[in-house]
C-alpha cells in the first residue's frame, strides 16, 4: 500500500511537470505530433512536396499552347477513401499554389467540378455578362487534376502500421488522357504500451 | 492511487435503469431526457458509455444532428484511449483493487465497431457520403482492431495473474477452484448455438460497407471493394439470399446496379435488446483453515440474452417478405464477453484472495491481543475486527456492468425492387397498424427499421444510396 501511495503521489508530480509552453515548430522537420490513426499535417506536406517535384519534372505541361496565356486547370475531386477524417484540399491547395505561382497553369475558381470555388468570383462574372450583354465565355480547362488518398492498416506482434497513399492524376481535357500521374505513401508505425500499478 | 482504486461502490446500474426501461418501451422522448439527464452527473469514467447511449436515443428521437455531434465526440474519446497505455496492475494494485467503476470505460471492440456504423448510417441519413465513406472504412479497421485489442486483453490479464502470484502464492489456488471454474461458465448455456463470427467481424458493418460501394461507386475500384465486402457478409450471414445477389452482381457487373423505372429497397430491422448484464456474487473457497479467515466474496459480471424481440413483414404488391437474419448481436456481445472474462476473474479472485489474506492478519493481530490482555476491552476489539473485515471483503466486491445498453438483440435484412412511386406496408407482430412508405424517385435506398421489444413502437430511418 505504501508503495501504491509512493507510484500515485510520483505519477501525481509528473502530471505536473509533463506539461509545456506551446512553441512554433516547422512541419517537415518531423518535429510535430505524428498520429497513427490520421493523416497529420507533415504528411500532406511531405506528399505535396514529392508529387510537386515529380510533376515539375514531368512534361506534363510541355505540350500545352494557349494564345491567351498559361493553360488552365479545374481541381476535380479527390477522394478520401481513408478512415480519418480530413479535408483533402490541405493536399490539392499546396499543389495548385505551387504551379500557380510558377506560373505553369492558372487555377479555375469561377468553375470547378461539384460547382465553383470560389462563389464570389462565379457571381460576379456572371452579373459582369449580364452588364455587358455579352454571355461569359465558359471556363475551358486544358487540364484536370484528380486522385484519392486510402489507407492501409497492418499489425504484427504489438506493432501497428498505417500507411497513407496519395494518388493523383493530371488528364489532358482534349485527349481525356492522363499525362502524369503519380502516387506516393507515407507509412507510420507505432505500438501501445501498458502502464503498471 | 489507492483511494480510487478502492473507491465507494458504483450507483451506475441504478441510474442507468430508468433510462433503460423507457428505451426498451420505444419511448425515446423521455429516453433522451433521461440519457441527457445521465450525461451531466457523468463522470470522466463512464462518459464512452454514457455518451454511446446516449447518441442511440438521439437517433431513434430524431435529432440525427446531434446524434452525429455525439457519436463523433465518442470517437475522439476513442482515439485518447487508444493513445493511452493500458494499465496493468501490480499485485499492490490487485490487492488494493475492488471498484472497477475507478478505471475509464474505454469501450469494447464491438461499441468501436456499432458506432462507427450507426455514424456512417447517420451521416448517409443526412445526405453526406463523403464522410459515410469515411466512416464506413474506419469500421472495417475497427474490426481489424478487435483482434488486436482482445489479444492486448489477454497479455494483460496473463500479467496481472503473474503479478498476483508473485505476491502471494494462494492467490493460484484461489483462481484455480471449483467455485471459480463454475462461476466462469454461468450462464453461457444462454447462449449455445449463436453464430461465431470469424476474426471479430461485424456483419451489418461489413454487408453495409458492400452496400454503400456497391450503390455509390466513383468507379471499378470501389465496385471490386463493394465485392469484396458483400462476399464477406455472405459467409458471415449465409441464410441472407440478398446478400449472394448483391455479391454476384458486383463480381458480374462491375457497376451500380440500377432497374428502370423501380427503386431498390433493402429493409434492415433491428430488434431487441442485447444482452443484460448482472451480477454473480459467490464465496472463495478458504484458502487458510482457521477460524480467523475471513469470508472472501467475488463479483463476477454475468450476461442474460434478453427474449423479447419483434418480427417484421413487409407488404407490396409482389407479395410478402421477410427479412433474413444478417447479425446477431447476442453473438457479438457474449464472444467478447468471454473473451473479456479472464482478465476479470483475475482481478477479482486474485483482489478478494489478497484482501481476505491481509484480512486474515489482521483477524489474527487481533486475536493474538485479546488472548495475551485477555480483557472485555481486547475480546470487542477482536469481536469488531472479525466482523469489520468480513464486511469489508463482501461488500467491496463489485462487477463492472457498464455496456452499451441500447444496442439490438437481433438485424435482419431483405432486399425488394419496387416500382416508384408503389406504397409498401411494414407492419411488426401484436397487430399494430401497418407503417406505409412510398417509395421516392431513387435508384436504390436502405429503409432502417428499429423496434425495441415484441410490438414496440417502430421506427424508420429512410436512406437513400443512390439518387
Amino acid at each position: 500500500m505504501k508503495k501504491l501511495l509512493i507510484a500515485a503521489a510520483v505519477l501525481s508530480l509528473a502530471g505536473c511537470s509533463s506539461s509545456r509552453p506551446a512553441s512554433y515548430i516547422e512541419a517537415k522537420d518531423g518535429s510535430g505530433i505524428v498520429s497513427l490513426d490520421k493523416v497529420n499535417v507533415q504528411d500532406f506536406a511531405s506528399a505535396a512536396d514529392g508529387m510537386l517535384r515529380s510533376l515539375y519534372d514531368s512534361p506534363a505541361f510541355a505540350g500545352a499552347k494557349r494564345s491567351d496565356g498559361s493553360p488552365i486547370l479545374m481541381v476535380g475531386r479527390v477522394t478520401n477513401d481513408t478512415g480519418s477524417n480530413f479535408d483533402t484540399s490541405q493536399l490539392v491547395k499546396k499543389m495548385t499554389v505551387s504551379l500557380t505561382r510558377s506560373g505553369k497553369v492558372r487555377v479555375a475558381k469561377a468553375a470547378g467540378f461539384g460547382g465553383a470555388e470560389d462563389q464570389a468570383a462565379a457571381e460576379a462574372r456572371a452579373s459582369q455578362a449580364l452588364v455587358t450583354g455579352e454571355s461569359a465565355k465558359p471556363l475551358l480547362p486544358d487540364y484536370t487534376l484528380s486522385g484519392k488518398i486510402l489507407e492501409n492498416r497492418a499489425s504484427a506482434e504489438g506493432v501497428q502500421q498505417a500507411s497513407y497513399i496519395f494518388q493523383l492524376s493530371l488528364t489532358e481535357v482534349k485527349t481525356g488522357l492522363a499525362v502524369w500521374e503519380e502516387e506516393k505513401t507515407i507509412t507510420k508505425q507505432g505500438s501501445k504500451s501498458s502502464v503498471g500499478f | 492511487m489507492a483511494m480510487v482504486l478502492t473507491g465507494c461502490v458504483s450507483n451506475y446500474t441504478e441510474s442507468a435503469r430508468t433510462f433503460q426501461s423507457s428505451y426498451g418501451a420505444g419511448n425515446y422522448a423521455n429516453s433522451l431526457i433521461e440519457a441527457e439527464a445521465l450525461m451531466t452527473h457523468a463522470s470522466a469514467e463512464d462518459e464512452v458509455v454514457l455518451k454511446l447511449q446516449l447518441a442511440s436515443v438521439q437517433r431513434e428521437a430524431g435529432k440525427i444532428k446531434e446524434s452525429i455531434a455525439t457519436f463523433e465526440a465518442v470517437e475522439d474519446l476513442f482515439g485518447h484511449y487508444d493513445a493511452t497505455p493500458e494499465i496493468s496492475l501490480s499485485g499492490e494494485g490487485i490487492a488494493a483493487f475492488s471498484n472497477p467503476y475507478a478505471f475509464p470505460y474505454r469501450g469494447r471492440a464491438y461499441d468501436r465497431i456499432m458506432a462507427t456504423t450507426y455514424r456512417a448510417l447517420n451521416y448517409l441519413e443526412v445526405g453526406d457520403q463523403e464522410k459515410a465513406r469515411i466512416a464506413l472504412n474506419r469500421a472495417l479497421f475497427r474490426q481489424e482492431d478487435a483482434k488486436r485489442m482482445v489479444a492486448e486483453k489477454e497479455r494483460i490479464a496473463r500479467e496481472e495473474m503473474r503479478n498476483a502470484e508473485a505476491k502471494d502464492w494462494n492467490v493460484a489456488q484461489a483462481t484455480r477452484s471449483a467455485e471459480v471454474t463454475s462461476a466462469m461458465s454461468e450462464g453461457a448455456a444462454d447462449f449455445v448455438g449463436l453464430p461465431i463470427y470469424q476474426d471479430y467481424m461485424n456483419p451489418l458493418s461489413v454487408w453495409l460497407h458492400g452496400v454503400f460501394f456497391l450503390h455509390t461507386a466513383q468507379g471499378i475500384e470501389d465496385v471490386e471493394k463493394a465485392r469484396k465486402s458483400l462476399e464477406r457478409a455472405q459467409a458471415l450471414a449465409p441464410q441472407n439470399p440478398s446478400i449472394q445477389e448483391d455479391a454476384v452482381w458486383a463480381a458480374k457487373s462491375g457497376s451500380r446496379p440500377a432497374v428502370d423505372g423501380k427503386c431498390i429497397v433493402y429493409v434492415v430491422h433491428e430488434t431487441g435488446t442485447s444482452p443484460s448484464w448482472g451480477e454473480f456474487k459467490f464465496n472463495l473457497p478458504l484458502i487458510i483453515f482457521d477460524n480467523n479467515a475471513p469470508i472472501m466474496t467475488v463479483a463476477f459480471p454475468k450476461i442474460s440474452p434478453v427474449p423479447n424481440r419483434d418480427n417484421l413483414s413487409i407488404r407490396c404488391q409482389a407479395g410478402n417478405f421477410n427479412p433474413a437474419p444478417l447479425a446477431s448481436m447476442d453473438a457479438i456481445v457474449a464472444r467478447e464477453f468471454n473473451d473479456e472474462l479472464p482478465g476479470v476473474r483475475t482481478r477479482a479472485v486474485a483482489s478478494a484472495a489478497l484482501k481476505g489474506i491481509a484480512a486474515y492478519v489482521a483477524n489474527k493481530a487481533a486475536e493474538e491481543n485479546n488472548r495475551r490482555n485477555n480483557s472485555q476491552g481486547a475480546g470487542l476489539l477482536y469481536l469488531a475486527t472479525i466482523i469489520a473485515t468480513n464486511t469489508y471483503t463482501i461488500h467491496s466486491a463489485q462487477a463492472d456492468l457498464r455496456n452499451w445498453a441500447t444496442l439490438p438483440k437481433n438485424i435482419s435484412m431483405v432486399k425488394l425492387i419496387v416500382p416508384i412511386s408503389e406504397q409498401i406496408y411494414l407492419q411488426n407482430d401484436l397487430a399494430r397498424p401497418p407503417v406505409s412508405f412510398t417509395i421516392p424517385n431513387a435508384k436504390s435506398l436502405i429503409l432502417y427499421c428499429k423496434t425495441p421489444a415484441k410490438g414496440g413502437p417502430l421506427s424508420l430511418h429512410k436512406i437513400i444510396l443512390n439518387p
